[in-house]
Protein backbone atom coordinates (compact mmCIF):
# COMPACT_ATOMS: atom_id res chain seq x y z
CA UNK A 1 0.00 0.00 0.00
CA UNK A 2 3.00 2.14 0.77
CA UNK A 3 4.22 2.11 -2.34
CA UNK A 4 0.98 2.00 -4.32
CA UNK A 5 0.20 5.08 -3.04
CA UNK A 6 3.24 6.95 -3.18
CA UNK A 7 3.17 5.92 -7.10
CA UNK A 8 0.01 7.14 -7.43
CA UNK A 9 0.58 10.24 -5.68
CA UNK A 10 3.22 10.19 -7.61
CA UNK A 11 1.41 9.85 -10.89
CA UNK A 12 -1.32 12.59 -10.24
CA UNK A 13 1.13 15.22 -9.41
CA UNK A 14 2.83 14.53 -12.48
CA UNK A 15 -0.36 14.23 -14.42
CA UNK A 16 -1.10 17.76 -12.44
CA UNK A 17 1.80 19.54 -13.65
CA UNK A 18 1.11 18.06 -17.21
CA UNK A 19 -1.87 19.82 -17.56
CA UNK A 20 -0.37 23.22 -16.77
CA UNK A 21 1.43 23.59 -21.44
CA UNK A 22 4.68 24.96 -21.81
CA UNK A 23 4.34 28.70 -21.81
CA UNK A 24 5.54 30.68 -24.59
CA UNK A 25 6.92 34.10 -25.12
CA UNK A 26 4.69 36.71 -26.85
CA UNK A 27 5.53 39.75 -27.70
CA UNK A 28 3.71 42.24 -29.73
CA UNK A 29 4.18 45.07 -32.16
CA UNK A 30 1.41 48.11 -33.01
CA UNK A 31 0.80 50.81 -34.29
CA UNK A 32 -1.21 53.47 -33.56
CA UNK A 33 -4.11 55.88 -35.43
CA UNK A 34 -4.97 52.57 -38.02
CA UNK A 35 -8.47 53.50 -38.29
CA UNK A 36 -8.43 55.92 -36.11
CA UNK A 37 -7.33 53.24 -33.57
CA UNK A 38 -4.64 50.63 -32.68
CA UNK A 39 -3.79 47.44 -34.52
CA UNK A 40 -1.33 44.91 -32.67
CA UNK A 41 0.11 41.69 -33.58
CA UNK A 42 0.70 39.63 -31.34
CA UNK A 43 2.93 36.51 -31.88
CA UNK A 44 5.12 33.71 -30.24
CA UNK A 45 8.07 34.55 -30.30
CA UNK A 46 9.95 31.25 -30.55
CA UNK A 47 7.51 30.25 -33.45
CA UNK A 48 7.84 33.50 -35.54
CA UNK A 49 11.60 33.81 -36.68
CA UNK A 50 10.54 36.44 -39.41
CA UNK A 51 8.36 38.73 -37.03
CA UNK A 52 9.96 41.62 -38.66
CA UNK A 53 9.10 40.80 -42.37
CA UNK A 54 5.67 39.75 -41.59
CA UNK A 55 4.75 43.03 -39.16
CA UNK A 56 6.36 45.08 -42.37
CA UNK A 57 4.00 43.35 -44.76
CA UNK A 58 0.94 43.92 -42.40
CA UNK A 59 1.18 47.34 -42.19
CA UNK A 60 1.87 47.80 -45.80
CA UNK A 61 -1.32 46.39 -46.33
CA UNK A 62 -3.48 47.83 -43.77
CA UNK A 63 -1.94 51.27 -45.20
CA UNK A 64 -3.18 50.28 -48.71
CA UNK A 65 -6.18 49.17 -47.26
CA UNK A 66 -6.76 52.83 -45.32
CA UNK A 67 -5.72 54.89 -48.20
CA UNK A 68 -8.32 53.28 -50.38
CA UNK A 69 -11.33 53.93 -47.85
CA UNK A 70 -10.19 56.58 -45.56
CA UNK A 71 -12.56 59.89 -45.96
CA UNK A 72 -9.35 61.44 -44.50
CA UNK A 73 -7.98 60.94 -47.51
CA UNK A 74 -8.80 62.92 -50.52
CA UNK A 75 -7.70 60.38 -53.19
CA UNK A 76 -9.41 57.63 -51.45
CA UNK A 77 -11.63 55.40 -53.45
CA UNK A 78 -14.59 56.28 -50.96
CA UNK A 79 -13.84 59.80 -50.39
CA UNK A 80 -13.89 60.30 -54.35
CA UNK A 81 -17.42 58.83 -54.27
CA UNK A 82 -18.26 61.20 -51.69
CA UNK A 83 -17.33 63.92 -53.72
CA UNK A 84 -18.94 62.74 -56.33
CA UNK A 85 -22.32 64.36 -58.02
CA UNK A 86 -25.49 61.76 -58.30
CA UNK A 87 -25.28 59.55 -61.22
CA UNK A 88 -21.42 59.99 -61.22
CA UNK A 89 -19.28 56.87 -62.17
CA UNK A 90 -16.26 56.80 -60.12
CA UNK A 91 -13.41 54.54 -60.67
CA UNK A 92 -12.48 52.77 -57.45
CA UNK A 93 -9.34 50.52 -55.95
CA UNK A 94 -9.68 46.20 -55.79
CA UNK A 95 -10.08 47.11 -52.11
CA UNK A 96 -12.79 49.54 -52.17
CA UNK A 97 -14.47 47.10 -54.60
CA UNK A 98 -13.91 44.43 -52.63
CA UNK A 99 -15.71 45.93 -49.29
CA UNK A 100 -18.30 47.50 -51.09
CA UNK A 101 -19.17 44.04 -52.72
CA UNK A 102 -19.44 42.33 -49.23
CA UNK A 103 -21.21 45.50 -47.62
CA UNK A 104 -23.70 45.09 -50.36
CA UNK A 105 -24.13 41.42 -49.54
CA UNK A 106 -24.43 42.39 -45.46
CA UNK A 107 -26.48 45.37 -46.30
CA UNK A 108 -29.08 42.77 -48.13
CA UNK A 109 -28.74 39.82 -45.55
CA UNK A 110 -29.39 42.26 -42.54
CA UNK A 111 -32.60 44.11 -44.63
CA UNK A 112 -30.27 46.85 -44.28
CA UNK A 113 -29.47 46.94 -41.21
CA UNK A 114 -26.29 47.33 -41.81
CA UNK A 115 -25.54 50.66 -44.11
CA UNK A 116 -22.62 52.24 -44.95
CA UNK A 117 -24.25 55.03 -46.75
CA UNK A 118 -25.03 56.78 -43.02
CA UNK A 119 -21.83 58.65 -43.74
CA UNK A 120 -24.06 62.16 -43.33
CA UNK A 121 -25.60 61.27 -40.72
CA UNK A 122 -22.39 60.02 -39.17
CA UNK A 123 -21.03 63.40 -39.63
CA UNK A 124 -24.05 64.79 -38.64
CA UNK A 125 -24.00 63.50 -34.86
CA UNK A 126 -20.04 64.59 -34.62
CA UNK A 127 -18.52 60.28 -35.57
CA UNK A 128 -16.46 61.59 -38.49
CA UNK A 129 -12.77 61.50 -38.29
CA UNK A 130 -12.59 65.29 -38.21
CA UNK A 131 -14.37 65.37 -35.19
CA UNK A 132 -11.84 63.13 -33.33
CA UNK A 133 -9.08 65.33 -33.54
CA UNK A 134 -8.35 68.40 -31.50
CA UNK A 135 -8.48 71.67 -33.45
CA UNK A 136 -12.37 70.98 -34.50
CA UNK A 137 -14.04 73.61 -35.60
CA UNK A 138 -17.15 74.17 -37.33
CA UNK A 139 -16.98 73.78 -41.27
CA UNK A 140 -20.31 72.56 -42.68
CA UNK A 141 -23.37 74.43 -42.31
CA UNK A 142 -24.68 71.61 -40.25
CA UNK A 143 -21.55 71.69 -37.29
CA UNK A 144 -22.32 72.72 -33.93
CA UNK A 145 -19.27 74.86 -31.95
CA UNK A 146 -19.95 72.15 -29.39
CA UNK A 147 -21.41 68.70 -30.91
CA UNK A 148 -21.33 67.31 -27.62
CA UNK A 149 -23.61 70.00 -26.23
CA UNK A 150 -26.30 70.69 -28.51
CA UNK A 151 -28.29 68.44 -30.92
CA UNK A 152 -28.35 68.54 -34.83
CA UNK A 153 -30.56 70.61 -36.84
CA UNK A 154 -33.57 68.99 -37.09
CA UNK A 155 -33.73 69.71 -40.52
CA UNK A 156 -30.79 68.49 -41.29
CA UNK A 157 -31.55 64.86 -39.62
CA UNK A 158 -34.95 64.91 -41.72
CA UNK A 159 -32.86 65.62 -44.75
CA UNK A 160 -29.95 63.21 -44.32
CA UNK A 161 -32.44 60.46 -43.21
CA UNK A 162 -34.27 61.21 -46.77
CA UNK A 163 -34.56 57.16 -48.82
CA UNK A 164 -33.00 58.30 -50.99
CA UNK A 165 -29.42 58.94 -49.76
CA UNK A 166 -29.55 55.86 -47.69
CA UNK A 167 -30.29 53.80 -50.38
CA UNK A 168 -27.23 51.91 -50.68
CA UNK A 169 -28.76 49.06 -52.72
CA UNK A 170 -28.80 51.23 -55.62
CA UNK A 171 -25.17 51.77 -55.79
CA UNK A 172 -24.12 49.62 -58.77
CA UNK A 173 -20.23 48.12 -58.51
CA UNK A 174 -18.55 47.05 -61.30
CA UNK A 175 -15.57 46.31 -63.72
CA UNK A 176 -14.49 46.47 -67.15
CA UNK A 177 -11.80 46.99 -69.07
CA UNK A 178 -10.85 50.41 -67.21
CA UNK A 179 -10.79 48.76 -63.95
CA UNK A 180 -13.34 48.73 -60.89
CA UNK A 181 -15.78 51.25 -60.46
CA UNK A 182 -19.00 52.39 -58.33
CA UNK A 183 -21.97 54.97 -59.91
CA UNK A 184 -23.59 57.04 -57.20
CA UNK A 185 -27.52 56.59 -58.19
CA UNK A 186 -29.52 59.31 -59.86
CA UNK A 187 -30.91 60.71 -57.69
CA UNK A 188 -28.80 59.97 -54.51
CA UNK A 189 -28.94 64.08 -53.77
CA UNK A 190 -31.23 66.29 -51.60
CA UNK A 191 -30.89 70.27 -51.06
CA UNK A 192 -30.94 71.67 -48.03
CA UNK A 193 -31.13 75.81 -47.38
CA UNK A 194 -28.60 77.11 -45.24
CA UNK A 195 -29.02 79.76 -42.74
CA UNK A 196 -28.15 82.22 -45.58
CA UNK A 197 -30.34 81.11 -47.58
CA UNK A 198 -28.28 79.34 -49.87
CA UNK A 199 -29.95 75.94 -51.14
CA UNK A 200 -26.75 73.25 -50.71
CA UNK A 201 -26.76 70.02 -52.50
CA UNK A 202 -25.97 66.91 -50.31
CA UNK A 203 -25.03 63.62 -52.43
CA UNK A 204 -24.95 60.26 -50.66
CA UNK A 205 -21.88 59.68 -48.13
CA UNK A 206 -19.83 56.71 -47.50
CA UNK A 207 -18.81 55.44 -44.55
CA UNK A 208 -16.74 52.38 -44.59
CA UNK A 209 -15.65 51.93 -41.31
CA UNK A 210 -18.27 49.73 -39.92
CA UNK A 211 -16.17 47.12 -41.88
CA UNK A 212 -12.88 48.12 -42.83
CA UNK A 213 -11.12 47.12 -39.68
CA UNK A 214 -12.70 43.54 -40.24
CA UNK A 215 -11.62 43.77 -43.90
CA UNK A 216 -7.78 44.30 -43.02
CA UNK A 217 -8.42 41.24 -40.19
CA UNK A 218 -9.10 39.20 -43.39
CA UNK A 219 -6.57 40.17 -45.04
CA UNK A 220 -4.10 40.31 -42.66
CA UNK A 221 -5.07 36.43 -42.05
CA UNK A 222 -4.26 35.73 -46.06
CA UNK A 223 0.09 37.17 -45.55
CA UNK A 224 -0.14 35.25 -42.05
CA UNK A 225 -1.08 32.26 -43.09
CA UNK A 226 1.20 32.66 -46.54
CA UNK A 227 4.20 33.23 -43.54
CA UNK A 228 3.32 30.06 -42.07
CA UNK A 229 2.55 31.88 -38.72
CA UNK A 230 -0.02 29.49 -37.04
CA UNK A 231 -0.10 30.89 -33.41
CA UNK A 232 -1.32 34.60 -32.14
CA UNK A 233 -3.78 36.98 -33.06
CA UNK A 234 -4.21 40.08 -34.88
CA UNK A 235 -6.24 42.54 -33.26
CA UNK A 236 -7.74 45.81 -34.97
CA UNK A 237 -9.27 48.37 -32.02
CA UNK A 238 -10.51 45.13 -29.91
CA UNK A 239 -13.22 45.14 -32.49
CA UNK A 240 -11.91 42.81 -35.17
CA UNK A 241 -9.80 40.10 -34.19
CA UNK A 242 -8.14 37.30 -35.96
CA UNK A 243 -6.96 34.73 -33.77
CA UNK A 244 -4.77 32.13 -34.86
CA UNK A 245 -3.48 29.26 -31.97
CA UNK A 246 -2.73 29.84 -28.33
CA UNK A 247 0.70 28.32 -28.08
CA UNK A 248 0.20 28.43 -24.05
CA UNK A 249 -2.91 25.95 -24.41
CA UNK A 250 -2.45 22.47 -25.04
CA UNK A 251 -5.53 22.21 -27.51
CA UNK A 252 -4.52 26.06 -29.01
CA UNK A 253 -7.56 27.73 -27.89
CA UNK A 254 -7.67 31.11 -26.52
CA UNK A 255 -9.57 32.42 -23.54
CA UNK A 256 -10.59 35.31 -24.93
CA UNK A 257 -12.40 37.94 -22.58
CA UNK A 258 -15.80 40.24 -23.91
CA UNK A 259 -15.71 43.69 -22.34
CA UNK A 260 -18.18 44.88 -20.02
CA UNK A 261 -20.18 47.58 -21.77
CA UNK A 262 -21.13 48.86 -18.04
CA UNK A 263 -19.36 49.13 -14.75
CA UNK A 264 -21.57 46.26 -13.60
CA UNK A 265 -19.19 45.43 -11.33
CA UNK A 266 -15.22 45.40 -11.18
CA UNK A 267 -14.98 43.26 -13.82
CA UNK A 268 -13.67 43.95 -16.71
CA UNK A 269 -15.18 41.13 -19.23
CA UNK A 270 -19.06 40.20 -18.85
CA UNK A 271 -18.24 36.98 -20.85
CA UNK A 272 -15.16 34.85 -21.76
CA UNK A 273 -15.55 32.51 -25.00
CA UNK A 274 -12.73 29.83 -26.10
CA UNK A 275 -11.96 30.17 -29.47
CA UNK A 276 -9.02 29.42 -32.31
CA UNK A 277 -8.65 30.21 -35.98
CA UNK A 278 -11.96 32.20 -36.53
CA UNK A 279 -12.76 36.09 -35.86
CA UNK A 280 -14.68 38.30 -33.52
CA UNK A 281 -16.12 40.97 -34.14
CA UNK A 282 -17.45 43.43 -31.68
CA UNK A 283 -19.65 46.46 -31.95
CA UNK A 284 -20.44 48.58 -29.22
CA UNK A 285 -22.08 52.15 -27.95
CA UNK A 286 -19.33 52.50 -25.14
CA UNK A 287 -16.47 53.21 -26.58
CA UNK A 288 -17.32 56.58 -28.62
CA UNK A 289 -19.96 58.60 -27.24
CA UNK A 290 -21.25 61.28 -25.25
CA UNK A 291 -24.01 62.38 -23.30
CA UNK A 292 -26.60 64.79 -23.22
CA UNK A 293 -29.73 65.72 -20.89
CA UNK A 294 -29.23 61.87 -19.77
CA UNK A 295 -29.31 60.16 -23.40
CA UNK A 296 -26.45 58.39 -24.64
CA UNK A 297 -25.05 59.36 -28.34
CA UNK A 298 -22.75 56.81 -29.56
CA UNK A 299 -20.71 56.74 -33.24
CA UNK A 300 -23.47 53.46 -34.33
CA UNK A 301 -25.53 55.34 -36.25
CA UNK A 302 -29.09 53.53 -36.70
CA UNK A 303 -30.24 53.65 -40.67
CA UNK A 304 -34.29 52.96 -39.51
CA UNK A 305 -33.94 56.11 -37.27
CA UNK A 306 -31.32 58.69 -38.13
CA UNK A 307 -30.42 58.34 -35.01
CA UNK A 308 -27.14 56.94 -32.73
CA UNK A 309 -28.87 53.63 -31.77
CA UNK A 310 -31.11 53.74 -28.78
CA UNK A 311 -31.11 57.16 -28.67
CA UNK A 312 -34.03 58.51 -30.69
CA UNK A 313 -37.22 59.39 -29.22
CA UNK A 314 -39.20 56.49 -30.12
CA UNK A 315 -36.63 54.33 -28.51
CA UNK A 316 -37.16 54.89 -24.53
CA UNK A 317 -33.01 53.83 -24.96
CA UNK A 318 -34.06 50.56 -25.42
CA UNK A 319 -31.15 48.80 -27.48
CA UNK A 320 -28.91 46.40 -27.94
CA UNK A 321 -25.72 48.03 -26.14
CA UNK A 322 -22.99 45.49 -27.17
CA UNK A 323 -22.58 42.10 -29.70
CA UNK A 324 -19.66 39.55 -30.31
CA UNK A 325 -20.10 37.41 -33.47
CA UNK A 326 -17.62 34.77 -34.26
CA UNK A 327 -17.12 32.57 -37.60
CA UNK A 328 -17.27 33.50 -40.94
CA UNK A 329 -15.36 36.32 -42.80
CA UNK A 330 -14.04 38.89 -40.89
CA UNK A 331 -15.42 41.72 -43.45
CA UNK A 332 -18.87 39.85 -42.78
CA UNK A 333 -18.81 39.49 -39.43
CA UNK A 334 -17.56 43.26 -38.73
CA UNK A 335 -20.80 44.24 -40.76
CA UNK A 336 -22.58 42.08 -39.27
CA UNK A 337 -21.60 43.34 -35.84
CA UNK A 338 -22.76 46.71 -36.83
CA UNK A 339 -26.29 45.61 -37.83
CA UNK A 340 -27.27 43.52 -35.29
CA UNK A 341 -26.58 46.72 -32.93
CA UNK A 342 -28.89 48.99 -34.94
CA UNK A 343 -31.57 45.70 -34.70
CA UNK A 344 -34.31 45.33 -32.12
CA UNK A 345 -34.13 42.31 -30.36
CA UNK A 346 -36.51 40.16 -31.67
CA UNK A 347 -34.90 41.08 -34.94
CA UNK A 348 -31.85 40.77 -33.89
CA UNK A 349 -32.71 37.18 -32.31
CA UNK A 350 -34.11 36.27 -35.96
CA UNK A 351 -31.05 37.12 -37.66
CA UNK A 352 -29.00 35.30 -35.33
CA UNK A 353 -31.03 32.16 -35.33
CA UNK A 354 -31.25 31.98 -39.05
CA UNK A 355 -27.72 32.38 -39.87
CA UNK A 356 -26.25 30.08 -36.86
CA UNK A 357 -24.82 27.70 -39.48
CA UNK A 358 -22.35 30.55 -40.87
CA UNK A 359 -22.06 32.52 -37.42
CA UNK A 360 -22.68 32.66 -33.65
CA UNK A 361 -23.07 35.95 -31.60
CA UNK A 362 -23.62 36.91 -27.53
CA UNK A 363 -25.35 40.54 -27.14
CA UNK A 364 -26.63 42.41 -24.67
CA UNK A 365 -30.12 43.85 -24.70
CA UNK A 366 -30.78 47.14 -22.15
CA UNK A 367 -34.07 47.44 -22.06
CA UNK A 368 -34.35 51.59 -21.55
CA UNK A 369 -35.67 50.83 -17.43
CA UNK A 370 -32.20 49.40 -15.91
CA UNK A 371 -32.45 45.72 -16.90
CA UNK A 372 -29.24 44.34 -18.90
CA UNK A 373 -29.97 40.53 -20.97
CA UNK A 374 -27.65 39.16 -22.53
CA UNK A 375 -28.53 36.51 -25.44
CA UNK A 376 -25.83 34.11 -26.69
CA UNK A 377 -25.70 31.36 -28.86
CA UNK A 378 -21.89 31.10 -28.89
CA UNK A 379 -20.92 27.22 -28.66
CA UNK A 380 -17.97 27.72 -25.64
CA UNK A 381 -18.46 30.61 -23.60
CA UNK A 382 -18.87 31.55 -19.63
CA UNK A 383 -20.96 34.49 -18.50
CA UNK A 384 -18.51 36.36 -15.77
CA UNK A 385 -21.13 38.60 -14.58
CA UNK A 386 -23.16 36.91 -12.61
CA UNK A 387 -25.70 39.84 -11.94
CA UNK A 388 -26.29 39.49 -15.74
CA UNK A 389 -29.62 37.38 -16.79
CA UNK A 390 -29.07 34.96 -19.55
CA UNK A 391 -31.39 33.40 -22.57
CA UNK A 392 -30.57 30.99 -24.91
CA UNK A 393 -30.46 32.18 -28.99
CA UNK A 394 -32.23 29.15 -29.71
CA UNK B 1 -5.85 -13.49 2.50
CA UNK B 2 -2.35 -12.69 2.59
CA UNK B 3 -3.15 -9.66 1.26
CA UNK B 4 -5.93 -8.93 3.93
CA UNK B 5 -3.29 -10.07 6.42
CA UNK B 6 -0.91 -7.68 5.48
CA UNK B 7 -3.11 -4.85 5.45
CA UNK B 8 -4.12 -5.91 8.83
CA UNK B 9 -0.37 -6.25 10.26
CA UNK B 10 0.83 -3.17 8.27
CA UNK B 11 -2.15 -0.87 8.91
CA UNK B 12 -4.08 1.00 5.67
CA UNK B 13 -1.76 3.81 5.65
CA UNK B 14 1.76 4.25 6.43
CA UNK B 15 2.41 7.48 7.67
CA UNK B 16 4.24 8.50 4.41
CA UNK B 17 1.60 8.12 2.46
CA UNK B 18 -0.69 10.17 4.41
CA UNK B 19 2.28 12.71 4.18
CA UNK B 20 2.00 12.26 0.16
CA UNK B 21 -1.88 12.57 0.00
CA UNK B 22 -1.90 15.65 1.48
CA UNK B 23 0.37 16.84 -0.69
CA UNK B 24 -1.53 15.78 -3.70
CA UNK B 25 -4.61 17.67 -1.89
CA UNK B 26 -2.73 20.66 -1.71
CA UNK B 27 -1.32 20.90 -5.08
CA UNK B 28 -5.09 20.33 -6.19
CA UNK B 29 -6.67 23.11 -4.00
CA UNK B 30 -3.81 24.97 -5.40
CA UNK B 31 -4.47 24.59 -8.93
CA UNK B 32 -8.37 24.86 -8.45
CA UNK B 33 -8.41 28.59 -6.57
CA UNK B 34 -5.27 29.59 -9.71
CA UNK B 35 -7.41 28.45 -12.65
CA UNK B 36 -10.70 28.57 -11.65
CA UNK B 37 -11.16 30.62 -8.27
CA UNK B 38 -8.92 33.39 -9.39
CA UNK B 39 -10.10 33.71 -12.66
CA UNK B 40 -13.40 34.05 -12.29
CA UNK B 41 -13.36 36.61 -9.55
CA UNK B 42 -10.70 38.36 -11.62
CA UNK B 43 -7.58 39.75 -10.01
CA UNK B 44 -7.55 43.66 -11.52
CA UNK B 45 -5.10 45.08 -8.65
CA UNK B 46 -2.47 46.71 -10.76
CA UNK B 47 1.07 47.56 -9.12
CA UNK B 48 1.04 50.82 -11.09
CA UNK B 49 1.21 52.17 -14.01
CA UNK B 50 2.84 53.14 -17.16
CA UNK B 51 2.14 56.06 -19.48
CA UNK B 52 3.80 55.32 -23.08
CA UNK B 53 3.63 58.13 -25.70
CA UNK B 54 4.10 56.55 -29.62
CA UNK B 55 5.45 53.86 -27.92
CA UNK B 56 8.09 55.29 -25.27
CA UNK B 57 7.52 55.15 -21.52
CA UNK B 58 7.43 58.92 -20.27
CA UNK B 59 6.08 58.27 -16.81
CA UNK B 60 5.52 55.60 -14.03
CA UNK B 61 3.50 55.35 -10.86
CA UNK B 62 4.10 52.65 -8.31
CA UNK B 63 0.99 52.47 -5.83
CA UNK B 64 2.80 53.30 -2.34
CA UNK B 65 5.69 54.56 -4.07
CA UNK B 66 5.18 57.51 -6.07
CA UNK B 67 5.66 58.51 -9.74
CA UNK B 68 9.05 59.03 -11.87
CA UNK B 69 9.26 61.19 -14.79
CA UNK B 70 11.50 59.89 -18.20
CA UNK B 71 14.53 62.41 -18.07
CA UNK B 72 14.03 63.53 -21.52
CA UNK B 73 9.97 64.68 -20.39
CA UNK B 74 10.84 66.22 -17.04
CA UNK B 75 10.10 69.48 -18.08
CA UNK B 76 6.14 68.23 -19.91
CA UNK B 77 4.82 66.34 -17.08
CA UNK B 78 3.47 68.01 -13.93
CA UNK B 79 1.99 66.53 -10.68
CA UNK B 80 -0.37 68.60 -8.52
CA UNK B 81 -2.63 66.47 -5.57
CA UNK B 82 -5.91 67.76 -4.29
CA UNK B 83 -7.89 66.07 -2.10
CA UNK B 84 -5.70 62.90 -1.64
CA UNK B 85 -5.47 62.79 -5.67
CA UNK B 86 -2.81 63.21 -7.84
CA UNK B 87 -3.16 65.09 -11.18
CA UNK B 88 -0.42 64.33 -13.51
CA UNK B 89 -0.73 66.27 -16.92
CA UNK B 90 1.31 65.30 -19.95
CA UNK B 91 2.39 67.50 -22.53
CA UNK B 92 3.27 65.52 -25.47
CA UNK B 93 3.51 67.43 -29.01
CA UNK B 94 0.31 66.12 -30.34
CA UNK B 95 -1.85 67.23 -26.96
CA UNK B 96 -1.37 66.69 -23.58
CA UNK B 97 -3.46 64.42 -20.94
CA UNK B 98 -4.04 64.28 -17.80
CA UNK B 99 -4.39 61.26 -14.99
CA UNK B 100 -6.08 61.22 -11.93
CA UNK B 101 -4.26 58.85 -9.93
CA UNK B 102 -5.85 57.46 -6.52
CA UNK B 103 -2.88 56.17 -4.63
CA UNK B 104 -5.29 54.92 -1.67
CA UNK B 105 -8.08 52.89 -3.99
CA UNK B 106 -5.37 51.79 -6.38
CA UNK B 107 -6.96 53.45 -9.45
CA UNK B 108 -5.87 55.50 -12.24
CA UNK B 109 -8.33 57.13 -14.66
CA UNK B 110 -8.09 59.89 -17.73
CA UNK B 111 -9.11 62.70 -16.77
CA UNK B 112 -8.95 65.38 -18.69
CA UNK B 113 -7.47 65.56 -22.55
CA UNK B 114 -7.38 68.19 -25.24
CA UNK B 115 -7.47 65.36 -27.82
CA UNK B 116 -11.14 66.11 -29.09
CA UNK B 117 -14.61 67.67 -27.89
CA UNK B 118 -15.67 63.81 -27.44
CA UNK B 119 -12.38 63.01 -25.06
CA UNK B 120 -12.96 59.25 -25.19
CA UNK B 121 -10.11 58.75 -23.69
CA UNK B 122 -11.80 59.74 -20.59
CA UNK B 123 -14.62 57.58 -20.79
CA UNK B 124 -12.53 54.82 -20.62
CA UNK B 125 -12.52 52.42 -17.41
CA UNK B 126 -10.42 53.16 -14.90
CA UNK B 127 -6.76 50.78 -14.21
CA UNK B 128 -7.82 49.33 -11.36
CA UNK B 129 -11.51 49.15 -11.81
CA UNK B 130 -11.90 47.09 -14.49
CA UNK B 131 -10.04 48.95 -16.82
CA UNK B 132 -6.63 46.87 -18.49
CA UNK B 133 -5.29 49.91 -20.85
CA UNK B 134 -6.26 53.17 -21.64
CA UNK B 135 -5.67 54.49 -24.73
CA UNK B 136 -5.78 58.43 -26.62
CA UNK B 137 -5.16 57.32 -30.01
CA UNK B 138 -4.63 61.12 -31.12
CA UNK B 139 -1.71 61.51 -29.00
CA UNK B 140 -0.49 57.99 -29.33
CA UNK B 141 -0.91 57.70 -25.60
CA UNK B 142 -1.49 54.81 -23.97
CA UNK B 143 -1.71 53.74 -19.91
CA UNK B 144 -0.94 50.53 -19.42
CA UNK B 145 0.00 48.26 -15.95
CA UNK B 146 3.22 49.01 -14.60
CA UNK B 147 3.62 44.94 -14.78
CA UNK B 148 3.01 45.30 -18.79
CA UNK B 149 0.04 44.14 -20.74
CA UNK B 150 -1.06 40.44 -20.58
CA UNK B 151 -0.91 39.04 -24.64
CA UNK B 152 -1.63 36.03 -23.35
CA UNK B 153 -5.54 36.62 -22.42
CA UNK B 154 -6.72 38.74 -25.64
CA UNK B 155 -10.02 40.81 -25.41
CA UNK B 156 -12.83 42.27 -27.70
CA UNK B 157 -14.95 44.69 -27.31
Amino acid sequence: MRGRGAALAAAACLAALCACAPGATLRAKQEFARFGTEVRWVYAEERTPDADAVWAQLTARSDAIEADISTERAQSSVSRFNAAAAGERVSIGADAYKMLTVAQAVYAETAGAYNPATGLLVDLWGFSPRHRADGYAPAADYDRADYTKELPDARYLAAFFDRRLLDFGAVELGKDEDGYYAVKPEDAFVEVENAQGEAVTYTMQLNLSGIGKGYCADEGGAILRAAGVEYGYYNLGASSMLLLADPSSKDGVWKVGISSPREFSSRADYASLRARDTVLSTSGDYEQYYELHGVRYCHIIDPSTGYPVGASPEEGGAHIVCVTVAGGGAAEGDARATAISCMGRKEALAYCRAHSGTFRAVFVWYDGAGKYTVYSNLEEWTLNERSLRVEEIA
Amino acid sequence: MNRFRLVRERGLFAPFDIVVYLLLAALIAALFFVFVVADTFGADDAEGVRVQVGGETVYTYTFGEGGERAQSWEERITERTEEGVLYVRIRADAGWNELAIDDAQKTVVMHDADCSLRKDCTQMRAIGQGGSVITCIPHALKVVPLEGEDYSTPSVG
